[in-house]
């Protein structure tokens, strides 16, 4: 019944693999030419590591923009598939569930896909040993996967009842949640302040944000000077609030699409 | 109660766009195992009345029953339907689409499937975005096929095909009911409905016009023709005679088409002294264009 999403869901990984196999080789041919191999990878793990949250957070990135083109799907079968999609012996919602399914299960692929190239980029350069497994790490890992099933759930709210128009209103979004994050971040006057603020509550991108400081620098994931007000939420709000976008954006798409006339 | 002989029925079906009425308070009973055409002009609401028969649009009022019981999504499994326009994947190979089917329908005939794309010539490995219109037809009329289903609903279904092709799906529709189907189909040639169909309904700007088994249509009207030493007469006069559906008047020749058999009118015509009278069997082609009031003619009354 959901043979075209896996094919769909397939298609993509295959492409995200390529993508990432292209970054690898560049990377490794690059560092070859400037004679990263040849000069070894120097440092002190326990003063130069890379947080493990870093790389889980750098995979929620990936697959959140994967999300987001799948996120379209119930918009893409609007363009003119209804007649083919909605004459199976299954219900509507039955059917978007099960696309849901596969395509969760894609989110899910996508983020290990490029956590394993990640790893796989630092064995090459024999720094695995830098990477840094701090304490809240299990717990960063829930917050990173469930940032694309996030985006997921809101994109798919906002492109359920479009046809071709949920193409670029995936684009659009990804411009509002970023014009969002950081108007919210800029600590701008009364009333905005306050307006992005409430727009920041359906901001993925606000629960996301992650900060850690080593002995001579620190790192900054989706928080500025001006940190959303929400990266005072306890780690796992942030997960609830993730998975709550998700689950609300899934079930509004859902309904939104069964309303759709062919 | 529902007439168990009635396999779908269409009770005062109304679809508007906002103010813009589609199809207005139709209603139409389609027996069991009957190949049922649907004519009608462009935007007549022909595809209109399937999408709300299957549920790809919401009517406005009224309500359509299979088999007595409302539309529910477990019918599809015996029900196929060949929009006029193509709904397939176009980044989906033949092969895959197949599969598709294979995957979605229990009733599915890998079989049949087989020799249907071998009919088509249809080439399995290449993607639907690369066939032909006439083969994107032909590849949806594989699926609706390859079900076995109890009920067809073809629109357009020869759209784009050969002439052999074309004849191909007439055969295979009237195979179909041969072996029990009921089938739904609209067609703008109406020589593939007149050999296929037994029964047709005719729709004009939504409107339900004209209905009934074809044989009794065309035993019900006839065409008056005369013909004149100079341009043909008025008919004016006759205007108000219901009996009177179209008249055309090309030069010398007049054509009054008529329900009924057409004497009173024979009459009319005759006592204006034409040079031959004559009252002629209409077609289906006839019956309809009489009906929708057009006429192949550029001089027409009615």
């Amino acid at each position: 019944m959901y043979y075209t999403q896996l094919l769909r869901i397939t298609c993509g990984l295959k492409w995200l693999s390529i993508v990432l196999v292209a970054l690898y080789a560049f990377i490794v041919a690059i560092s070859a030419a400037n004679g990263a191999f040849h000069d070894g990878v120097h440092g002190s793990p326990d003063k130069d590591g890379v947080p493990l949250p870093v790389l889980l957070a750098i995979a929620g990135f990936v697959s959140s923009f994967f999300a987001s083109r799948y996120a379209r799907t119930l918009s893409e079968e609007n363009e003119s598939h209804l007649p083919v999609v909605w004459t199976k012996p299954v219900s509507r919602a039955g059917y978007a569930l099960g696309v849901i399914g596969v395509d969760l299960l894609g989110i899910g692929a996508a983020f290990a896909i490029t956590l394993a190239m990640e790893l796989v980029l630092f064995t090459t350069f024999g720094a695995l040993r830098f990477i840094d497994m701090s304490a809240d790490t299990s717990a960063q890992l829930f917050r990173f996967l469930a940032l694309p099933l996030a985006y997921y759930g809101v994109m798919t709210a906002l492109t359920a009842s479009f046809g071709k128009a949920g193409r670029g209103l995936i684009g659009w979004a990804w411009c509002a949640s970023l014009a969002i994050m950081l108007f919210n971040s800029l600590g701008l006057p009364k009333p905005w302040s306050q307006v992005f603020a409430v727009l920041n509550v359906v901001n993925p991108l606000a629960y996301a944000s992650y900060s850690h400081t080593t002995s001579h620098d620190t790192v900054n994931i989706a928080s500025g000077p001006h940190a959303s007000v929400f990266t005072a939420l306890a780690l796992g709000s942030d997960i609830a609030a993730l998975l709550l976008l998700a689950v609300g954006g899934l079930v509004a798409g859902v309904l939104l699409w069964r309303r759709v006339e062919a | 109660m529902s007439d168990p002989t009635t396999t779908i029925s269409i009770n005062a079906l109304t679809k508007r766009y906002g103010q813009t009425p589609a199809v207005e308070n139709l209603s139409i009973a389609i027996p069991k195992g009957s190949i049922f055409g649907l004519l009608g002009t462009n935007g007549a609401g022909k595809t209109t009345t399937f999408k709300c028969m299957l549920g790809l649009a919401r009517p406005t009022s009224g309500s359509v029953e299979f088999n007595g019981q409302p539309l529910s999504p477990e019918m599809f499994e015996h029900m196929s339907y060949v929009p006029e326009r193509c709904a397939l994947y176009e980044w989906m190979s033949g092969a895959e689409h197949l599969e598709m089917q294979r995957r979605s329908f229990k009733q599915y005939d890998a079989k049949r499937a087989a020799q249907l794309m071998d009919m088509f010539a249809l080439d399995r490995k290449k993607k639907i975005g690369k066939y032909s219109k006439g083969q994107q037809t032909a590849m949806a009329l594989v699926l609706a096929f390859s079900t076995h289903p109890d009920i067809l609903i073809l629109d357009e279904p020869a759209s784009g095909l050969d002439p052999v092709h074309q004849r191909h799906v007439l055969d295979l529709v009237i195979g179909e009911a041969a072996s029990g189907a009921t089938v739904l189909f609209s067609s703008h040639q109406i020589g593939q409905v007149e050999r296929a169909a037994d029964r047709v309904a005719i729709l004009h700007q939504g409107t339900l016009r004209l209905a009934g088994e074809v044989e009794q249509l065309k035993a019900d009207v006839k065409v008056v023709e005369a013909t004149f030493d100079s341009d043909a007469p008025s008919v004016n006069g006759l205007q108000s005679d219901p009996a009177i559906g179209y008249v055309q008047r090309t030069g010398k020749l007049l054509r009054v088409y008529v329900r009924g058999k057409g004497e009173e009118i024979e009459k009319a015509i005759a006592a204006k002294s034409p040079r031959s009278l004559r009252v002629l069997d209409q077609n289906l082609e006839d019956i309809f264009l009489s009906t929708v009031g057009a006429s192949p003619s550029n001089e027409s009354e009615g």
